[in-house]
């Protein structure tokens, strides 16, 4: 191991483990897409810290930007899906939307 | 510890902070915030390793443009005080 960097997979471990705790407590459907943002950060920082490790190659730098898009595309999508769903309902809490047709 | 560790250990503490502080608040602005600070907080640690593209990226695109726009739906989607807005 070229680089000491057993600290930060810790904190891409807590990361992950935070931002699935934020998606299965929280009430609200803006803190779940939060929470989705920081599990893929945390999937990212893991990436970029055994890049490092492995020299001469990108790889995971490469990979990293394919899952920012990813996330991107899909942070728009869940927020354009909150919308219409408070507009339906009149309530952003994913509990009180219990019933799939009206 | 020489200073390049010592930031290091500074961005993961903030990026940590920020990220637990966000589990337990209960307003949602306040969350988006604590995640906007995590989320420059990782784009610090990127940069002391040797990602710095990666780190621009994260900067511009998460804290620019995703963080805005869950702001947005925020404001589109919450009562305030009774009233829809």
């Amino acid at each position: 191991m070229s680089f000491p960097a057993e600290h930060i997979l810790y904190l891409s471990a807590l990361l992950f483990s935070v931002g699935l705790m934020v998606i299965m407590i929280k009430q609200n459907a803006i803190m779940m897409l939060l929470g989705i943002e920081l599990l893929l950060n945390a999937a990212n920082l893991n990436l970029i810290v055994f890049n490092k490790m492995q020299t001469g190659l990108f790889t995971g730098q490469m990979f990293t930007l394919f899952v920012i898009v990813i996330a991107v595309c899909e942070a728009a999508v869940g927020l354009a899906i909150v919308l219409r769903v408070y507009k339906h309902y009149q309530t952003s809490s994913p509990d009180e939307v219990s019933e799939l047709k009206d | 510890m020489n200073s390049s560790t010592a930031i290091l250990y500074t961005f993961e503490g903030l990026a940590a902070i920020s990220a637990v502080a966000m589990l337990f608040t209960r307003n949602v602005l306040y969350g988006t915030l604590l995640l906007m600070v995590c989320l420059l907080a990782v784009a610090g640690i990127y940069v002391l390793l040797n990602a710095e593209f990666i780190a621009i990226t994260q900067i511009l695109i998460y804290a620019g443009g995703i963080m805005v726009l869950i702001v947005f739906g925020l404001m589109l989607t919450t009562k305030f005080s009774g009233k829809p807005l």
